[in-house]
């Protein structure tokens, strides 16, 4: 395709108006600065929406939980209580347990059988520990998933060494975790960035023969495929 | 070939190299676009008319931008989206910015600040300073053209790609945009000579 002529071939004034414009420079240390500036704030968005889309997925997680907690622990109140509730105590199982009210209900009236009935469960008591035990397990699953973030965040900040020493936090302060799937994920990587490379091939093998079928294995599999 | 010995494959590919991990692949995509063509870009948003202050604002922008978007962008396409992104940053900027003063049409001929300096790099600034001036008032979407064509001398193939147009935009633009600069640049030389 033929191009037109340019104005900077002429010699008159619309030539030269146009050919000074060659001599326009970039700053020196503006793209050094920019690209660092802009690498950097987006490692932060991404930590953040990171912590966003676990918390999100890991409070859906505990709401189920704290649901069926709710409702196991007012179904082995009501039965230890020992027979047909009153219906006082079947108001109070409603009260106490909005979502799963029906089941609570229902169950209550088949009295299920209970391996070990607690030392004193008094007729008539108000269901006052199905809250806490709900309210417990919620708050320290939202723990964990605070401290992974803690790892998370070191790791997209380049951190090796400081993502493995939240991680050892994170198994010392909850031995009994729920995230521990999670937990290995980020030691992976987090060796990786320390690099521990050996170390986290040996973690990341273990983790593929225990966990054939997820789809954290598939990715694994790209780098550490045996 | 099966599932297994592909995936034997691809990481024999990878093994020579950093091991991907997705934050390092990242944030590696994002500052091999931004350094590509971080210089193409300043200069673009400078002979759009961006003012020497707005321009620190502008790029930051725009590196957000891409940054948000890094996912979308199709390899081979990253120039392009670059530009195109520059192109409505800059044109937000000097909105805003044409928004708090009245826009002068009417050109000074008078862009002298030193008499006594004849030298070519004296002359070439006056002659820069101008160019803005003229150029100050065009239609922005004629002036990307302009300033692609005639300043940066790309083809119009180019710049068809850079700023997503069909050709035949491009070539009308180009007329247009030729035009209007003719014009201005022909009534300033009328009042300059006017005022000698």
């Amino acid at each position: 395709m033929k191009e037109p002529q340019r104005l900077a071939e002429g010699s008159d004034l619309r030539a030269e108006l146009v050919r000074s414009a060659r001599a326009d420079r970039v700053p020196g240390s503006a793209k050094a600065r920019h690209v660092a500036a802009a690498v950097a704030a987006a490692a932060a968005i991404q930590a953040r929406a990171a912590a966003a889309a676990s918390l999100k997925a890991l409070l859906v997680k505990a709401l189920v939980v704290t649901t069926l907690a709710i409702a196991a622990a007012a179904t082995y109140q009501v039965v230890t209580a020992g027979g047909r509730p009153s219906a006082r105590e079947a108001r109070e199982v409603r009260a106490t347990a909005s979502a799963p009210t029906p089941l609570a209900a229902e169950t209550s009236q088949r009295a299920l059988p209970v391996a070990e009935p607690p030392p004193s469960a008094p007729r008539g008591a108000p269901l006052a520990s199905a809250a806490p035990l709900a309210a417990a397990s919620s708050q320290r699953l939202a723990e964990e998933v605070a401290q992974l973030d803690r790892a998370r965040a070191a790791l997209l900040a380049g951190d090796g060494d400081g993502a493995l020493a939240e991680l050892a936090r994170y198994h010392h302060d909850f031995p009994a975790s729920q995230l521990g799937r999670e937990a290995t994920l980020l030691e992976i990587d987090a060796l990786e960035k320390a690099g521990r490379h050996d170390l986290a091939r040996d973690r990341a093998r273990a983790f593929m023969r225990a966990n054939p079928q997820s789809a954290a294995t598939k990715r694994l599999a790209i780098t550490y495929g045996e | 070939m099966g599932a297994g010995s592909s995936v034997r494959a691809f990481a024999f590919i990878f093994r020579g190299k950093p091991r991907p991990r997705p934050a390092d692949a990242f944030a590696e995509r994002l500052s091999a676009i931004l350094s590509a063509h971080f210089d193409g870009a300043w200069l673009f948003a400078r002979r759009l008319g961006v003012h020497e202050g707005d321009l620190d604002d502008v790029m930051q922008e725009v590196g957000t931008i891409v940054a948000a978007r890094l996912e979308t962008i199709k390899v081979g396409s990253e120039k392009s989206f670059v530009f195109g992104t520059v192109f409505r940053v800059a044109s937000e900027a000097r909105r805003r910015r044409m928004r708090r003063r009245e826009v002068d049409e009417e050109l000074a001929a008078d862009t002298v600040d030193d008499a006594d300096r004849p030298d070519e790099v004296h002359e070439r600034r006056e002659a820069r300073a101008l160019l803005d001036r003229i150029l100050e008032a065009m239609p922005i979407e004629l002036r990307a053209v302009f300033v692609l064509f005639e300043i940066e001398e790309r083809s119009q193939i180019e710049i068809a790609e850079i700023l997503a147009l069909p050709v035949g935009t491009v070539a009308s633009r180009m007329r247009r945009a030729r035009e209007d600069f003719d014009a201005r640049v022909a009534r300033w030389q009328a009042q300059s000579r006017g005022r000698e």
